[in-house]
């Protein structure tokens, strides 16, 4: 009997967290845990769960908004290194609350200082988020963040590590892991209704890699901008407001993840680690092959990650859209079998075959990158101590899984990684782009 | 092999044709030329590309170049990073060397890269920066000094855990759980555990001594475990808290037997916390254990511990399980035990339920039932068939239900002599219902209706092929039009008994498509058909033609010509209330011209007037040019009651341009100040609201919309202002007899102009087994969260007042239904505006009336 397992309307949401076998996440027992009996410093009377926001930009607000929603969190505090993000999300704060409360910061770190905050929301760019998710969970905070969560194979290990050591609780922002048709089809290829499993495929996008500087412009007031915090860890590069007002910092090499690998990789290739029964280990092979990137498993699974041959994706155009979208929607995964196939998106549609494979799935959708479950799971576990489905480890692993694919194509060559000593075999140019020295005075 | 990084410097970099020529060679070759680019003159930009490419390739003589740039403004990190990434010695040397000659951030950075190579031989030099509490590296030596990690290295960090400076402490502390952590991959437990004690007992932040709890806990085996226990035991909130994460992460054996055991010795609101660390643990004696706190004990951890056992239950948690789901107080004990029933993942449970179904008292017996279903108990199908015969009324109600949800295809042919066995209207109509689910099973959707058609086609028995329309129409209306289908059904229009005709006339006017139309008029012309059956003929006949008139509906089908043959036809107030408000879709002088002589009818006057303002404009020609359009219109606009329809019959009169804008101006007009803040409906007229007055109306102080005759469409009955955040209250009651019966409540909506008269927006939905759930009318016309089936059956009261209550706030939309909430909904796309109309609306395609009252607004900020 499975059918009981599968995500579906049967199961209200907060039940359905608790008791699904997919998720793999703790019990939350939310009907008697009262704030008080964990007495967290800060969670008031009315079991609240105290919330800081670091960086919230256009992602970060979804994230939030699905915090805010929930009733026991209050959302008190928001760090931005732009004036106008800060009052932004201290006005939707107000707002919502009716009050003139939330207090913004233009250094993470007072926010982080403040006792009463439980747990903090990192929405920044990708350059801040393993080091703001190290420095927090080192103040004693929980933590929920967006991916890509490390910039680097190093950051992700000490990141990993970190939460590991302090023992906080650590979601990554990869909410697909709480999103019914994705746990599905994660259900099919595990519980062996593929058959043997032999193939599983991510979608990524087409890869890239930029190296320029944007020109100087004139650095603003540090209380209107303040570009030294913005870059943080990152090189130093001179100031241009395109990356910071419009956000043009995707695909730069010192900002972004692995050409872009991990974008939607982190999603993706983490769905793919988790229907492989991956999630303690990474692909020990890759090898580059234009835009596509061929890997494998110890168990000899082969992990394909491809911008294209989507179902329903029309040819991508050489230099063309960064993605194009298949008819289950951005993000797909596909996972092949000797006894059947299943692929899904984010519109929540899945093609499978046999059709008879259908025969489980309950119809409920929801958009693939709707956070509602992932933060609600986050924050039951803030509450019951629990390990949330993304948690540290399982970061960890799918996007190391990612840097070493993306160093692959970087390097344009095959290179072979050692899943437990994390570090690429013969080959010395590989190890040495596993991390970078962070920008001084910053440090893990 | 080809480099693509450096490839990709010829794309973005104006770089120099040195830069260029890096595509390939030898890495000491390639480390000379970056090299020889870090120390040219080339702008800060190439150089700092060509230090990020030699972090990759540098061999120690490039290490001359990197060292004086260790303190540059710019390039400092640059520099260091390929020094902190070379795995030669000479790399560390100079690093190391850069010690004493560097200040400020610029030293920070180098104490941070040794650290990062774990340069023992750097301990000393450390050691000293560490001691000095002015130096603004001095915290940065200590974590250095902690990923070091050797025995000169530890006692520095001792000291310091011993100093004066809090901030120094903080980070000894830090870099003791570095050194012991390497203490420990060196397999040196008792220093690591050494210096977690340290930790735990030092004057550091809380947060520290925590951590160095979780790590004497995680290192210290039976005494790690027992230094647990104290945590969970202890005053400490942020300790226990600590406790219970760490819990789920000890793998010393006797954990779970020594959590058991606290389960009874804790304070009561403790045992959940610990019950929920031992269900994530799972393994040896967790069964057990919960199943012990799920047969007796306080609520508080009976409760979760019945729910857990629907995750970690193993067989004998089946019979407690039944047990608790009979406990006599009821409540949460028999949910949380029917809840894990419905979920528990161990073999035989299906039979176990169904061999407790004789001694269930009714009630449970029904819930069990209901399991079984969710269960997808295909094994319990006899049993239903058996219990769907049986006296008991609710009992034959939940199996049939049950049957619907579990029924494989192949067992069609029992479930059809099932429900042609039933006498009782209520029970045929679930019977049908469970073929209908079941047929929808078939995989392949051309198979779906062959099972009922081939029963229909063989039977011999008048009544059996009259009772088998029902259900063949049915899947019809959920599949669409099958040909097969459709010739079988014609030719019962033959059959020689009335009953089956009569049936089949039925079938035909509810079909999903226009295909009978014709036959359905030529019906409605035979003087030997009984009243009823032509009335229902002609009803189908002119609905299919509304369809098409209105382009909802593609097909070859001339509208025209059976609403101008049906306009002769027609005899009662209903029919010519049907033909009268399908005549004002139909965009043809022939509808003015049939709708003038039911102006002067009293029983249809105003819906005349509306069809003609509905029609009018469409023929625009027409009205300028005067003749029988502003004949028409004039007339309205002196007579008709109706002062909305007056007022737009006089606009169209005079060649003005159709309202259209009328209903966009709801959408940004200012609140109505008529109704008090708060409310909606002031329990006389439509004040305030926006609708069709043909299809509402006020009736003893309850809103009405529809009718039983028929509604050829969907309309909405819309506020005149928008809303933001806000609860909605209301009842409702949805009476109906044929086709698609439903309604709904639109929230955050707007009108929109295609497909006509819709709306756009979050809808509520009431009716057709959707009550409860979240429809995105007109928009993303999928449901965007559902109850489940279960609830909605359970929770409706299906003909009667229904409580509803619908919440937005941000962008959360929740929906409650008589006290029990369906739907909490957060939106994830940015673009959907959280503001809108409130609306009520009664579905085309049946024959329903909905009703609303009580409706009350509470607005949040």
């Amino acid at each position: 009997m499975s059918a009981q397992q599968l995500p579906g309307p049967a199961i209200p949401r907060r039940t359905f967290l608790k008791n699904s076998g997919l998720a793999g996440a703790a019990v939350a027992l939310p009907l008697i845990v009262p704030g008080r009996v964990l007495g967290r410093g800060g969670v008031a009377p009315s079991n609240r769960i105290v919330l800081g926001g670091i960086g919230i930009g256009p992602r970060g607000k979804q994230v939030l908004a699905s915090m805010m929603a929930e009733k026991d969190v209050q959302y008190v505090a928001t760090c931005d290194v732009q004036a106008r993000m800060r009052d932004e999300i201290k006005a939707i704060a107000d707002t919502q609350y009716g009050n003139r409360d939330c207090q913004t910061y233009r250094d993470f770190r007072e926010l982080l200082a403040r006792p009463d905050i439980d747990a903090v929301l990192i929405a920044t760019g990708d350059r801040w988020h393993a080091l703001g998710s190290i420095l927090a969970a080192k103040a004693g905070k929980d933590v929920y963040s967006e991916k890509p969560c490390g910039l680097t194979i190093g950051q992700c290990q000490a990141l990993a590590d970190t939460i590991h050591r302090t023992g906080r609780v650590f979601q990554a922002g990869t909410q697909r892991r709480n999103v019914p048709n994705f746990q599905f089809a994660v259900h099919l290829a595990r519980s062996g209704r593929l058959g043997r499993l032999h193939t599983v495929h991510a979608s990524i996008y087409k890869l890239e890699c930029n190296y320029s500087w944007l020109p100087a412009e004139p650095e603003p007031a540090k209380d209107v901008i303040d570009w030294d915090m913005w870059l943080g860890p990152a090189p130093w590069r001179p100031f241009n407001k395109a990356y910071v007002v419009d956000r043009r910092w995707r695909g730069y090499y010192d900002f972004d993840s692995g050409a872009k690998l991990l974008d939607w990789g982190a999603h993706t290739v983490d769905l793919c680690q988790w229907a492989n029964h991956a999630d303690d280990t990474v692909p020990v092979e890759y090898e580059p092959e234009g835009g596509t990137v061929y890997a494998k498993y110890a168990n000899g699974v082969k992990l394909v990650l491809r911008p294209e041959g989507w179902i329903g994706q029309p040819p991508v155009a050489a230099g063309a859209a960064n993605f194009a979208v298949g008819s289950t929607g951005t993000c797909p995964v596909r996972f092949e079998g000797d006894a059947g196939w299943v692929e899904t998106g984010d519109n929540g549609s899945i093609e499978l075959h046999p059709a008879s494979l259908r025969a489980e799935w309950r119809a409920f959708t929801m958009r693939g990158t709707d956070p509602a479950q992932h933060t609600r799971e986050f924050l039951d576990c803030v509450k019951t101590r629990g390990r949330p489905a993304a948690n540290a480890n399982v970061m960890r692993h799918s996007h190391i899984a990612c840097h070493a694919a993306a160093i692959a194509w970087l390097l344009g060559r095959k290179v072979r990684f050692d899943p437990v000593k994390e570090a690429f075999i013969g080959d010395d140019e590989a190890n040495r782009m596993r991390s970078r020295a962070m920008r001084e005075p910053w440090h893990v | 092999m080809i480099i693509r990084t450096a490839l990709l410097i010829t794309v973005f970099l104006s770089g120099s044709a040195t830069t260029r020529s890096l595509a390939a060679g030898a890495e000491p070759a390639k480390s000379r030329e970056l090299a020889a680019v870090v120390q040219s003159n080339a702008d800060v930009a190439e150089r700092a590309r060509a230090l990020q490419q030699l972090a990759l390739v540098a061999t120690p003589d490039a290490i001359p170049v990197l060292v004086p740039l260790l303190d540059h403004a710019q390039l400092g990190q640059y520099a260091r990073d390929v020094l902190e990434v070379m795995p030669d010695a000479a790399a560390a040397d100079a690093l190391r060397a850069a010690l004493a000659r560097l200040q400020g951030n610029a030293l920070i950075g180098v104490v941070n890269s040794l650290g990062q190579r774990r340069d023992a031989a750097s301990a000393a030099a450390l050691a000293r920066l560490a001691a000095d509490a002015s130096s603004p590296a001095a915290a940065a030596a200590l974590l250095a000094l902690g990923r070091i990690g050797t025995p000169e290295a530890v006692r520095t960090l001792e000291s310091a855990l011993a100093g004066a400076s809090a901030a120094l402490r903080a980070a000894a502390a830090e870099g003791c759980l570095l050194a012991a952590e390497r203490a420990e991959v060196e397999n040196r437990p008792a220093a690591a555990r050494s210096l977690y004690d340290l930790v735990r007992r030092a004057d550091v932040p809380a947060s520290w001594r925590e951590t160095a709890t979780r790590a004497a806990i995680l290192a210290g085996g039976a005494d790690g475990l027992a230094l647990l226990l104290a945590q969970l035991r202890g005053p400490d909130p942020e300790l226990r808290a600590m406790a219970l994460r760490t819990a789920r992460d000890l793998r010393e054996p006797r954990t779970n037997a020594a959590l058991i055991a606290e389960l009874d010795a804790l304070p009561p609101a403790r045992r959940a916390l610990v019950l929920g660390v031992l269900v994530d643990r799972g393994g040896e004696g967790v069964t057990a254990a919960v199943e012990a706190r799920a047969q007796s004990g306080p609520d508080a951890v009976r409760v979760p511990a019945l729910q857990a056992l629907g995750r970690v239950g193993g067989p004998t948690s089946v019979p407690l399980l039944l047990a608790a789901a009979r406990d006599p107080a009821g409540g949460a004990i028999a949910d949380a035990a029917v809840a894990s029933l419905a979920r528990i993942d161990v073999p035989d449970t299906d039979a176990r339920i169904l061999a407790a179904l004789p001694s269930a008292a009714p009630e449970l017996r029904v819930r069990l039932i209901g399991v079984l279903g969710e269960r997808k108990a295909a094994g319990a199908t006899d049993e239903m068939i058996r219990l769907a015969a049986g006296s008991d009324a609710a009992v034959a109600a939940a199996a049939l239900r049950t049957l619907g949800l579990i029924a494989t295809p192949d067992r069609l042919p029992q479930l059809i002599q099932l429900a042609l066995a039933m006498t009782d209207e209520a029970r045929k109509t679930l019977a049908d219902r469970a073929i209908v689910t079941t047929a929808m099973r078939v995989l392949e959707p051309a198979r779906r209706a062959a099972a009922v058609l081939d029963a229909f086609v063989s039977a011999r028995e008048p009544a059996t092929k009259a009772a088998l329309l029902r259900p063949l129409g049915a899947i019809m209306r959920t599949l669409g039009g099958s040909h097969d289908v459709f010739f079988a059904v014609q030719a019962a229009l033959k059959d020689p008994a009335p009953l089956v005709r009569d049936a089949a006339v039925r079938c035909l006017a509810d079909w999903p498509d226009a295909a009978p139309a014709t036959t359905l008029l030529a019906l409605a012309q035979q003087a030997d058909l009984p009243a009823a059956a032509r009335e229902v003929a002609l009803g189908g006949a002119i609905r299919l033609a509304t369809e098409v008139a209105a382009g909802r509906e593609r097909s070859p089908l001339d509208a025209r010509a059976v609403l101008v043959e049906a306009a002769r036809l027609v005899r009662s107030d209903a029919e010519k209330m049907m033909l009268v408000s399908a005549l004002g879709n139909l965009r043809h002088p022939d509808a003015l011209r049939l709708l003038r002589p039911y102006l002067d009818d009293p029983a249809v006057r105003s819906e005349a007037a509306l069809a003609v303002v509905q029609v009018a404009p469409a023929l625009g020609n027409t009205v300028k040019g005067g003749g029988e359009a502003k004949e028409l219109l004039t007339r309205i606009a002196a007579s008709e009651k109706d002062e909305d329809v007056r007022r737009r019959a006089a606009r169209l009169a005079r060649g003005e341009a159709p309202p259209a804008a009328k209903k966009k101006a709801g959408a940004g007009a200012p609140a109505v100040p008529a109704l008090a803040a708060g409310q909606l409906f002031n329990g006389r007229d439509l004040f305030g609201w926006d609708g069709d007055p043909g299809v509402w109306r006020v009736r003893d102080g309850v809103i009405v919309g529809g009718s039983m005759l028929g509604n050829p469409r969907n309309e909405f009955l819309a506020t005149k202002r928008t809303y933001r955040n806000f609860v909605l209250r209301l009842e409702y009651r949805l009476v109906g007899t044929e086709g698609f019966v439903n309604g709904g409540v639109q929230v955050r909506s707007v009108r929109i102009a295609q497909p006509p008269n819709e709306m756009s927006g979050y809808q509520a939905d009431i009716g057709a087994g959707h009550s409860g759930c979240l429809y995105d009318e007109s928009r993303r016309k999928k449901f965007l969260a559902r109850g489940t089936d279960e609830q909605i059956k359970r929770l409706e009261k299906v003909g009667d007042w229904n409580r509803y209550e619908i919440r937005c706030e941000g962008p959360r939309v929740e929906i409650t239904l008589n006290g029990e909430k369906t739907v909490t909904y957060t939106e994830s796309d940015p673009t959907v505006v959280p503001e809108g109309l409130i609306a009520l609306q009664i579905h085309g395609n049946c024959k329903a009336e909905i009703a609303f009252r009580d409706l009350k607004l509470e607005e949040l900020p």
